[in-house]
């Protein structure tokens, strides 16, 4: 006998299914990914807003499924970050995160991946909140979660990361490399830290100096996860 | 061809459904993500041309919707915006023709841009 | 250690709002220039009255915002702007007769709402007018619909506070949140009030600086079944005498 359960989740995307259904990809708090389908919410009835929205956390009553796909019972929303889907500019990056979650993650993933994108969608949802920090942040926690955190303490041979020196990244190594003519000095690193240790994205607007370091430090985290990812 | 025209502004409507009207197609317009979505499913169109600054849902909203359906993934979009086109980056996935930006589009060069749409499709 | 004078202080709080709203002004004149070059490609094949009308229209509206914004820069000045006794009423009537040409353009129709007689307030008359005006102009052309048949109201009815004059219309109602995000956003950014309008709204914050100019706050309210935004006036027993 199946049992229905109810979950917390963020929709990744969308496909149809049959003649009037949707198959939902949802990362959830305590369930992993899920393929749910949304039973009669083609077309005319699939609104984009209302219901199960995208950009949005929903509580999720799902009843288990003989096969890969779990049936979607009811939904109810939690959270919608309007701010979001006001500006292009945000949604698509978050149209891109999203996309960056789904092709990355399995179905086995723990609550740590749905907590990673519910703080970065947050962090976009807030105007004040620059656009490359919520990236930025994304990208690092993103990183620290699948388990492909480069080393922000040591070099390539395992000393202490110094403040006077610049670096230079080994990809294959996955750490700083001391190089005279490095671009990367102790800002850099101090800023890649920060947004490890940063709970929230808005954490990182109190950091002053910023933008002359993180279009950098942004395409090393980019670079990063395309490399440990294939995204 | 059959155009769905995504267009909130009333006259710049007028004037796009005048001109490609003149060139033979079949145009229809409305002026929300949420409506572009009901009237394809009527229309079946050939080709979608949208403006990304809309209420409510924004055009590229529509596009993630749009696409999410098999039978709508190969239709041309053509973005026509207000927005700053140099600022935005639209996923190559999302499929977009041609992105337009208003200020530096003529009607000409909006023609162009359909029957180039068209002759691809062909 | 270098502090700003209150004074220094409040020129530059202006400053920024002003900067602000000029830029969400330059934004929203796209659309009318825009619309002025495909009229002048089209009327070089054809002849059409309409384009030529449209071409007049699309101008006046954009010198119309042009105008509100000058005149909000313009608010501090006291040879520009004083308080004076206004009648609502007529300038209600008189914004109505001015919008009509859009409203038909936009296929809406427009009506004047106001019952009874108003005492004048203290206001502004070029000030009230310019944000009515403006107003319209943002609920009628930047709101989409996809209904055919919209109203549009412009009215005015007594509160409790006073006399509240705005415009209404049967969209959907436009939020107290959504305004304020909106008061915080334009000129930052393209859609400061996503849910209600597709274009930077420059319109309807030049109306907000035009109200707060008059001591009054621009916000949403209802008009009988009708939503939309408003201002409300005190009425003062004094004029009400003279």
């Amino acid at each position: 006998m199946r049992n229905s359960f109810i979950t917390e989740g963020i929709v990744l995307s969308r496909t149809d299914f049959g003649e009037s259904d949707r198959v939902l990809t949802v990362i959830t708090s305590d369930s992993g990914k899920l393929r749910i389908i949304a039973k009669g919410v083609r077309k005319p009835k699939s609104k984009l807003a209302g219901g199960i929205e995208l950009l949005s956390v929903n509580s999720l009553t799902v009843l288990p499924g003989r096969g890969e796909l779990d049936t979607l019972i009811s939904s109810r929303l939690i959270t919608s970050f309007c701010n979001i889907i006001g500006d292009l500019d945000r949604t698509m990056t978050s149209y891109n995160l999203l996309k960056r979650m789904n092709k990355a993650t399995e179905d086995a993933v723990d609550g740590e991946y749905f907590q990673v994108l519910r703080g970065a969608l947050q962090g976009l949802d807030k105007t004040e909140v620059p656009i490359n920090l919520t990236e930025l942040w994304f990208n690092v926690h993103f990183l620290s979660v699948s388990g492909h955190l480069p080393n922000i303490r040591r070099d390539i041979d395992g000393h202490m990361l110094e403040p006077s020196n610049n670096y230079s990244f080994d990809f294959e190594h996955m750490a700083f490399r001391e190089e005279r003519k490095g671009t990367f000095n102790a800002n850099h690193i101090k800023l890649l830290r920060l947004a490890y240790i940063a709970e929230y994205p808005q954490k990182l607007c109190q950091v002053t100096d910023i933008n002359t370091y993180i279009d950098k430090v942004l395409q090393l985290s980019a670079n990063l996860v395309r490399l440990n990812h294939q995204v | 061809m059959k155009i769905l025209l995504i267009e909130p502004d009333n006259l710049l409507a007028e004037i796009y459904v005048r001109v490609l009207k003149e060139e033979g197609h079949t145009i229809l317009r409305v002026s929300s993500a949420q409506a572009a979505i009901t009237q394809a499913d009527k229309l079946s169109p050939d080709i979608v041309i949208l403006e990304l600054q809309l209420p409510f849902h924004n055009g590229i909203e529509f596009l993630y919707e749009f696409r999410s359906y098999s039978e709508w993934q190969k239709i041309p979009v053509i973005i026509n915006t207000f927005a700053d086109i140099r600022k935005i980056f639209i996923s190559s996935s999302l499929g977009v023709s041609k992105l337009l930006y208003k200020p530096n589009t003529s009607l000409r060069q909006l023609l162009r841009a359909v029957n180039y749409a068209i002759s691809v499709t062909s | 250690m270098f502090s700003l004078k209150e004074e220094e202080g409040n020129y530059l709080v202006e400053h920024i709002a002003n900067d602000r709203l000029l830029r969400a002004v330059a934004e929203q004149l796209k659309l009318p220039l825009l619309q002025i070059v495909h009229l002048a490609d089209l009327m070089q094949s054809s002849q059409e009255e309409s384009d030529l009308r449209n071409v007049r229209y699309v101008a006046q509206t954009a010198l119309q915002l042009v105008d509100g914004f000058l005149l909000s820069a313009d608010s501090r000045n006291q040879e520009v702007f004083q308080l004076e006794p206004v009648s609502i009423a007529s300038v209600l009537n008189d914004t109505a007769h001015k919008l009509t040409p859009m409203a038909r353009q936009n296929e809406c129709k427009l009506e004047l709402s106001v019952k009874g007689r108003y005492e004048p307030v203290m206001a502004n008359h070029r000030f009230l007018e310019s944000a009515l005006m403006l107003l319209g102009y943002g609920m009628i052309e930047s709101r989409s619909a996809d209904s055919d048949n919209r109203q549009v109201l412009l009215a005015a009815h007594k509160s409790n506070r006073g006399l509240v004059a705005g415009v209404f219309d049967d969209l959907p109602a436009i939020g107290i949140d959504s305004l304020r995000r909106g008061r915080a956003l334009f000129g930052d950014t393209r859609q400061p009030v996503p849910s209600a309008f597709s274009s930077s709204s420059a319109s309807i914050f030049v109306a907000d600086a035009l109200f707060r100019a008059m001591e009054t706050t621009l916000y949403p309210a209802r008009h009988r079944r009708f939503t939309g935004l408003a201002a409300t006036f005190h009425l003062s027993t004094q004029l009400s005498i003279l």
